[in-house]
């Protein structure tokens, strides 16, 4: 489908790297045309879209390395189109989703038909997630290279991790040699996880079973030295202890002494970096999430990860249910709450500023972890040893698997690049209000909170996919159904 | 000539090893004509000890031992006093005392074989130890590869499957590379042992001066094109329990022979299997059909292998035979 070229002028930019001056940006064919000094394109004879980026900050679209957009088989709770709506309204131009589904991403047709499906009614760039075992079992392989051939670069048991170390070291050998592939772990043992809300004082004091710091960090050590033994690109996601982030940093140490960078990455939530298990108390099964939410500590250790540079990425683990579904018990109810829309306002009310051992969190670090980290993650670009250490396959003996095209956010903004932008107003001041959700999950925990910065228009390709901005409209999908 | 014993491919001299294969090459046109009787191990028995499953190799040496004049005798793990415990040093020790004059054994694990060898004192071959040693195997694949003009320094051979578990790739391997000759091994790395490095000659032999190179590959298209022979093995489904593999499908489309890889494989190159084969896995029925293909032949070769190792072992040439010097 063709777009109009857009021109978005005097606008701060934050390239991916750093924020810079004002600018004018001008968008073609889908693409980043030219990047010229304030001023130097006259938008009143701009032929085409001009958007006035006066006091606000132009952004490279933000990618989520880890959702779950309940397409197929849920889509009570999220389907591929509102899912992807919602991620455009919080800024979003890529996205990874988890594939416990029902079926699950465990065969190569699920995920050709999660990205045909986003192709026709999305309103972001999707890229499944592929299972790492069969039906998510742990105990026999998934269709690892067909699910390859399908456009699937992150392999994940998410929603668990892999049940037999066997198969997930057979899993990962097998991945070693797919360039550009990477295993997300959930990472946690399963035996010591079959509570509702961390194990400590407050579980202790509210009588909840509780999922202790072993699960988690015993399941990262396995995750972590799996890595290193393999050479299989890991990235730990949604951090939720400080034992977990010494673990990686353990793992980054060692992928520097052997000259592996990139193999061992990891993301946290907004979730963890914000609330702790007090939250339980206060919010009940609104802040129930797997790995549950920790101690204040650990919350600490978490920001400090930020403000040292340990934490590559940032994810929503954007997680929908009905409000019914989560109105239960908290045994009953299901983990997890919706994230897309509410992220970058809280991490910007929240988080930026925040004083760490390591320092104060700044905007542009923040802004980095949603765009050019998590990007290059996805496009592997943080894996260039891995062609010396194990052979690679090359397209030929792939030809039955020939991959499909995959393009996602690159997580910059520079001529050349994917027109995927964000328009952020850095200074809104709003709160949270789930009803105004555009995700048809409708729980939070943050109900009420105050929030600083907001997407105002978020730009995927060329097509505008959500906008708060006087005048200017969404453009439905391909096939017009939205 | 007195017993000897072959239990790993290493115990051969390359003089040895062409007297092996010349003799082989003798018992050829007799096995191909059929019917033959001969005397040479008249008044000998062979006790065929098999612990693990086998056709091609058990019937093999029954039916050359029978050629040959020997009483064979089979002895398995079931029905015999294995089952009550017996261990296998005293299996070595009784069979010894009936004056047995050679025993070709298979074991399940890698070392049993050298266990038995300490106590047993006339002729022994292992016809397959675990994931260790398949030294017969390896000399009927050299016989093939000798007859197509292939068993010479510098020659290029690719072994392609699941070679964590194949004791026919160790023995091969070993046999190639002290003549000379490359191995290129191909496999996914979960079917690659741990520490595959060492498979190179400079960790198992005392001199590698003369040696071949080992070599590892994912990519079989990138390795057709410069060998001069490849062995597929057998896609092992019951590996597939421990998820070694993905599924039959995926295995098959990444590392099969199928058409479009047999225009790869050079002309004069030949293509083997140490079966049992799982058509259309790793290999279809079009390179089945190939000229090129030594599959069905190497059952047959492997009868005249297999009475030149009986006549070997036990110490007796057949007459008619004349050693080369």
């Amino acid at each position: 489908m063709k777009h109009r070229d857009i021109l978005i002028h005097g606008a701060q930019v934050f390239d991916g790297t750093q924020i810079g001056g004002p600018a004018d940006v001008h968008v073609s064919g889908g693409m980043i045309t030219a990047i010229a000094p304030a001023g130097s394109i006259d938008p009143n004879t701009f032929d085409g879209l001009a958007v006035s980026g006066e006091g606000l900050l132009l952004s490279p679209g933000f990618t989520d390395l880890h959702c779950h957009l309940r397409d197929p088989g849920q889509t009570w709770k999220e389907d591929i189109r509102t899912g992807t709506a919602a991620a455009a309204a919080g800024g979003y131009t890529t996205v990874v989703c988890m594939p416990n589904t029902d079926p699950p991403v465990d065969r190569g047709p699920v995920a050709d038909y999660i990205r045909d499906r986003a192709a026709r009614v999305g309103y972001c760039r999707v890229s499944p997630s592929g299972c790492l075992s069969l039906n998510r079992r742990g105990e026999a392989l998934a269709d690892l290279a067909a699910l390859y051939s399908a456009g699937v670069r992150i392999y994940t048991d998410d929603g668990s991790d892999t049940l037999r170390s066997d198969v997930f070291m057979h899993a990962f050998e097998f991945l070693s040699m797919l360039p550009g592939s990477r295993a997300l772990i959930h990472t946690e043992v399963v035996e010591l996880a079959r509570g509702v809300m961390h194990e400590g004082l407050v579980s202790a004091m509210l009588g909840q079973g509780g999922i202790d710091y072993l699960s988690e960090d015993l399941g990262t050590a396995r995750t972590v030295l799996m890595a290193i033994q393999t050479g299989m690109a890991v990235q730990v996601t949604h951090m939720a202890s400080r034992g977990a982030l010494e673990l990686v940093r353990f793992g980054k140490l060692r992928e520097q002494q052997e000259g592996m960078p990139g193999l061992v990455t990891c993301d946290v939530t907004h979730n963890h970096l914000i609330l702790t298990d007090r939250a339980i108390e206060k919010y009940g099964t609104q802040a129930k999430i797997n790995p549950p939410l920790r101690e204040e500590r650990d919350r600490q250790a978490l920001l400090c990860g930020i403000a040292d540079g340990t934490i590559d990425a940032l994810v929503t683990d954007h997680a929908p249910h009905t409000v019914d579904e989560k109105s239960q018990e908290l045994k009953l109810a299901p983990f997890g709450f919706s994230g897309f829309e509410t992220s970058f306002g809280l991490l910007g009310k929240h988080v930026v500023g925040s004083s760490t051992a390591a320092g104060e969190i700044t905007l542009e670090q923040v802004l980095r972890l949603m765009t050019s980290g998590p990007a290059d993650i996805l496009n592997g670009r943080r894996e260039g040893w891995r062609r010396g250490r194990i052979p690679q396959m090359t397209t030929e003996a792939m030809r039955d698997f020939l991959p499909r095209p995959v393009q996602f956010s690159g997580g910059r903004i520079a001529a050349g690049e994917v027109a995927d932008l964000v328009l952020l107003d850095t200074q809104a001041s709003w709160q949270v209000d789930p009803k105004q959700f555009t995700s048809k999950g409708k729980n939070t925990p943050f109900t009420g909170w105050d929030c600083r910065g907001r997407a105002m228009l978020t730009i995927c390709g060329g097509r505008v996919t959500h906008s708060r901005m006087d005048g200017i409209e969404r453009e439905e999908a391909a096939d017009g159904t939205a | 000539m007195s017993y000897r014993h072959l239990v790993s491919i290493r115990d051969l001299s390359e003089p040895d090893l062409h007297q092996l294969l010349d003799l082989s090459e003798w018992f050829m046109p007799q096995v191909e004509a059929g019917g033959f009787k001969m005397d040479t191990l008249r008044g000998t028995s062979c006790i065929l000890l098999f612990y693990e499953a086998s056709t091609r190799t058990r019937a093999s040496f029954e039916v050359a031992g029978k050629m040959l004049g020997s009483d064979t005798i089979n002895v398995g793990s079931k029905g015999s006093s294995t089952e009550k415990g017996e261990t296998v040093k005293d299996t070595a020790l009784t069979l010894n005392a009936m004056d047995h004059n050679c025993v070709v054994m298979r074991h399940e694990t890698a070392d049993a074989i050298n266990i038995f060898a300490q106590y047993f004192e006339r002729g022994l071959v292992n016809a397959g130890s675990g994931l260790g040693q398949h030294p017969t195997q390896a000399l009927l694949d050299a016989l093939t590869l000798r007859r197509a003009g292939l068993l010479e320094k510098g020659r290029r051979v690719a072994i392609v499957g699941d070679l964590r578990h194949s004791r026919v790739m160790r023995s091969n391997l070993q046999l190639w590379a002290s003549l000379g000759m490359d191995t290129v091994l191909v496999a996914p790395p979960q079917l690659m042992p741990d520490g595959w490095e060492g498979l190179h000659p400079e960790h198992w032999a005392d001199d590698t001066t003369g040696y071949g190179s080992v070599t590892w590959d994912t990519d079989i298209d990138r390795v057709l094109p410069d060998v001069d022979a490849v062995m597929m093995l057998r896609m092992q489904r019951e590996r597939m329990d421990g998820g070694y593999l993905t599924n039959s499908d995926e295995y098959s489309k990444l590392y099969g022979l199928f058409g479009h890889r047999m225009k790869k494989l050079p002309p004069h190159a030949i293509i083997m299997h140490p079966g049992p084969v799982n058509r259309g896995v790793e290999i279809s029925e079009e390179a089945f059909l190939d000229p090129r293909c030594r599959i069905t032949e190497q059952v047959t070769w492997g009868v005249a292998s297999r009475c030149a190792l009986l006549c070997w072992s036990c110490g007796r040439l057949p007459v008619g035979f004349a050693v080369t010097a």
